[in-house]
């Protein structure tokens, strides 16, 4: 039995809760904020035992497509000069098969491949979501957990498939 | 620029963005799934067709719009004091700015050599 950590006062509960987190809380990524007690008078409990809070998998989901987001953000300006090598002439399209096709380079083409299917098929449920579609709570947990499986099933059968495409 | 991505206008570019992207990365896709190019003269004539030039082309200011809201988001959430967030946001505009216009040259490029 884990021994659950003692209530830090409201101080350190504001302090630890910044308005940055409370917009992202109205968003959903972090619904555990929403056991913060928004009355200073509210002597209600407080956890926030942050390796102890479990996210619901709509919010994990909502939380990876966001750092999924950054990642190929990231990979852009990457992305921009290999297309630039690539198209340049046949010594710059070599060079990039190459380096894409390098051993070392594997675990970043998983790790992009898995980033980029997570970003599109969560990007589309949010789009299927503004239209109103799956917004009850149970339907929003089935697509949320679709959405996790299928990127992380479809990124090893894809990167394998590049990889034997470009041999 | 922030002042203008920002609100409903933002968010409609965001999804509109994200459509067309999604839905031309999916026919690209297909289109390098049925006869992957595996040598530059292969590649040059893939990327040859006006309709494939020219969406890539549209792709790119679009790709970097989507990237920009999205990044402005998580920096507005995420970034605290003002200052850290104003440095990174201007490092991620000049990062896409950079990234965008390489992109493009290299496809004019390619292009105007066909």
């Amino acid at each position: 039995m884990i021994k659950v950590a003692g209530q830090p006062t409201r101080d350190k509960v504001f302090a630890l809760a910044p308005r940055a987190c409370q917009s992202a809380n109205a968003r959903g990524n972090l619904p555990f904020m929403q056991t913060i007690p928004h009355r200073p008078q509210s002597d209600r409990p407080v956890f926030l035992d942050l390796w102890r809070i479990r996210l619901p998998l709509p919010a994990l989901v909502s939380i990876l497509h966001r750092i999924a987001g950054v990642m190929l953000l990231l990979a852009l300006p990457l992305c921009a000069v290999l297309l630039d090598w690539a198209l340049r002439d046949a010594q710059g399209f070599a060079a990039v098969a190459t380096l894409l096709g390098h051993p070392l380079f594997q675990p970043f083409a998983l790790l992009l491949l898995w980033a980029l299917l997570h970003h599109l098929f969560a990007g589309a449920r949010l789009l299927l979501l503004d239209l109103g579609w799956g917004l009850a709570r149970g339907e929003a947990r089935r697509s949320a957990r679709l959405t996790l499986l299928a990127a992380l099933a479809l990124t090893p059968p894809l990167w394998a498939w590049f990889w034997l495409a470009s041999r | 620029m922030s002042r203008r991505a920002a609100g409903l206008k933002a968010w409609l570019l965001q999804r509109l963005s994200a459509l067309y992207l999604a839905l031309f990365g999916a026919v690209l896709a297909v289109r390098w799934w049925l006869a992957p190019p595996t040598d530059h003269a292969a590649l040059r004539a893939w990327i040859a067709p006006s309709w494939v030039m020219l969406g890539l082309l549209l792709c790119i200011p679009l790709l970097a719009a989507h990237a920009w809201v999205g990044a402005r988001d998580v920096c507005m959430d995420y970034l605290r004091p003002a200052a850290l967030r104003l440095a990174a946001l201007t490092g991620i505009a000049l990062l896409l700015t950079g990234a965008a216009l390489w992109a493009w040259r290299a496809l004019l490029l390619a292009g105007l050599r066909v």
